[in-house]
């Protein structure tokens, strides 16, 4: 099933674009480089380095498992993934290397995810407060992404987070809109205390206070646009924000499996939450709809994601 | 990618409105001229190279069989002999024909498969040495660093794609031993200097690749 909507997806985008190739080409307008954008290295022995360093972060990790296992494993496996992430965003940054961030910046959310599942367990924390972190975690994603873009320094590094930030809010905001996506937000059975964990209330307002002030800094120098970017990113920022706090009524055991086993009949706050997260999910995609239209730069990826959007929407309904 | 001939046009428009003159002009396309497209000798070279690489492989992998096959008759010392100056010799004489006869790439198939019978000589010891089976990914640890090595002072860039190959093999495979919980003897573990080293050795490699690639970068 998922074959075919990525088939319908790659077949949709091969209309469109050869569709706006065969216009340019009938009224000779000049297509954008973007391929020169996505050129992520000068020449074969910049690219082979990269790949080493990456190589040697991932070996450094390696061998901190092998320790582990010598000193009776106290060491997590998870905190082992988060020192290489860490590293090689640190390494990235002082190397100026591309891949090593790109490696930070796609196992950070696997990371986050997979280890605040281990926290909330232990102490029963509400479970969607993992879904405050990742959204906290894209929008910082974003929000550097649309910063360093206009550096000419880490312009390509700008470009990269940006371009990766986009399908992971979508995909997302896409999921949570889903019935199962609900049944997230709905079936957590613990308190929203986050102070029951030191370190998940460590992260998670890592993350929040790094977000937010990204989001202030670059509205306020004018990297984004108020009204498009900083209005719906504040609002759905706020809505997340809430879970730290509000415990949404809990279900039993026996209901949520039954609203699980029959997802035709929500409960009155789902109904809204599907409201809610679909409304967003569109306007987005609409939001990116519109500069591809009119051929602003970088749009193709952005037209990608909305092709992406409209038909995981389709899907749904 | 600028394209050539919209550079020219403009590059010519700028000549007639007087903001460069044509010597400039002329300087500016030297520099960003189009490579030619490959004649007919050098597609047929190109393929000569692919073919003496695929024969290297082939002969790389026999040695490899050769190796694992039960050639219980011979000693350990005769195998190893046979591996070391089938290894050598292909070494010099890829060196030979590089440097003597200037045919580069029969000269680099042969040290790719030096290269290959250097790997199956790191499994035939280990082999004689009862390693643990376990311990399999070490072998290509070794054999990346060899590679990376032969790469530099060779100066055979492929060699370099090659080790990233090996390299990415005990990446999967580490992962394998050190969550099995079977394993409970640290004898059987790769020894922890080795991995360190390999990461200090691969960081090393890769920042000197990188940063020469900057260079030519700019």
């Amino acid at each position: 099933m998922v074959f075919g909507y990525l088939l319908l997806i790659l077949i949709v985008f091969l209309l469109f674009q050869g569709a706006r190739n065969f216009l340019s080409f009938l009224f000779k307008i000049k297509q954008h480089p973007e391929k020169e954008i996505f050129n992520l290295t000068i020449n074969r022995e910049n690219t082979v380095g990269q790949i080493f360093i990456i190589l040697s972060i991932i070996f450094f990790g390696e061998s901190l498992l092998i320790l582990n296992r010598y000193f009776s494993g106290n060491l997590s496996f998870y905190w082992v993934i988060f020192i290489v992430i860490l590293i090689s965003l640190i390494l990235g940054y002082f190397l100026e290397s591309l891949y090593s961030i790109i490696f930070g910046i796609i196992f950070l959310p696997c990371w986050w995810i997979s280890h605040s599942v281990v926290w909330i367990e232990k102490r029963t924390i509400a479970t969607n407060i993992i879904l405050s972190g990742l959204y906290f975690i894209i929008l910082i994603y974003y929000l550097s992404g649309r910063i360093l873009e206009k550096n000419k320094k880490w312009e390509k590094t700008g470009i990269i987070m940006h371009f990766l930030s986009i399908p992971m809010l979508f995909t997302f905001l896409f999921l949570l809109s889903t019935p199962y996506g609900i049944s997230l937000i709905e079936g957590n059975l613990g308190s929203p205390n986050i102070l029951l964990s030191k370190p998940l209330t460590f992260f998670i307002l890592l993350f929040f206070f790094s977000s937010t002030i990204l989001l202030f800094y670059a509205s306020f120098k004018n990297f984004i646009s108020i009204s498009l970017e900083f209005i719906p990113l504040f609002f759905i920022l706020c809505f997340f924000l809430s879970f730290l706090f509000f415990q949404i009524p809990q279900l039993t055991n026996m209901e949520y499996t039954y609203k699980r086993s029959f997802v035709e009949s929500f409960t009155p706050q789902g109904i809204f939450f599907v409201i809610f997260l679909n409304i967003i999910t569109f306007s987005f995609s609409l939001l990116l709809f519109f500069p591809w239209i009119s051929k602003k730069r970088r749009d193709t990826c952005k037209f990608w994601c909305s092709v992406y959007v409209y038909f995981c929407n389709i899907s749904v309904f | 990618m600028i394209n050539f001939e919209e550079l020219k046009k403009e590059g010519e428009r700028w000549v007639s409105e007087g903001l460069i003159t044509e010597q400039q002009l002329e300087k500016i396309l030297q520099i960003y001229i189009p490579e030619q497209k490959p004649s007919e000798d050098e597609l047929r070279k190109n393929v000569t190279r692919l073919i003496l690489i695929f024969a290297s492989v082939f002969i790389g992998i026999a040695f490899f069989s050769f190796v694992a096959s039960n050639w219980k008759y011979l000693s350990f010392l005769t195998k190893f002999f046979i591996i070391v100056i089938c290894m050598l010799s292909s070494y010099i004489s890829g060196w030979y024909f590089i440097e003597f006869k200037n045919l580069k790439r029969t000269g680099e198939a042969l040290i790719y498969l030096g290269q290959l019978i250097f790997g199956s000589g790191i499994f035939l010891i280990g082999q004689h040495h009862h390693t643990p089976a376990y311990n399999w990914p070490l072998g290509f640890i070794l054999w990346t660093i060899g590679t990376i090595l032969l790469a530099f002072s060779t100066n055979i860039f492929s060699l370099f794609y090659f080790a990233i190959v090996l390299s990415i093999i005990p990446v999967i495979g580490f992962p394998f031993i050190i969550f099995d919980e079977r394993i409970i003897s640290q004898f059987f573990f790769t020894p922890l200097w080795i991995v360190l080293f390999m990461s200090f050795f691969l960081f090393i490699s890769g920042f000197i690749i990188y940063k020469k690639g900057k260079k030519q970068g700019i």
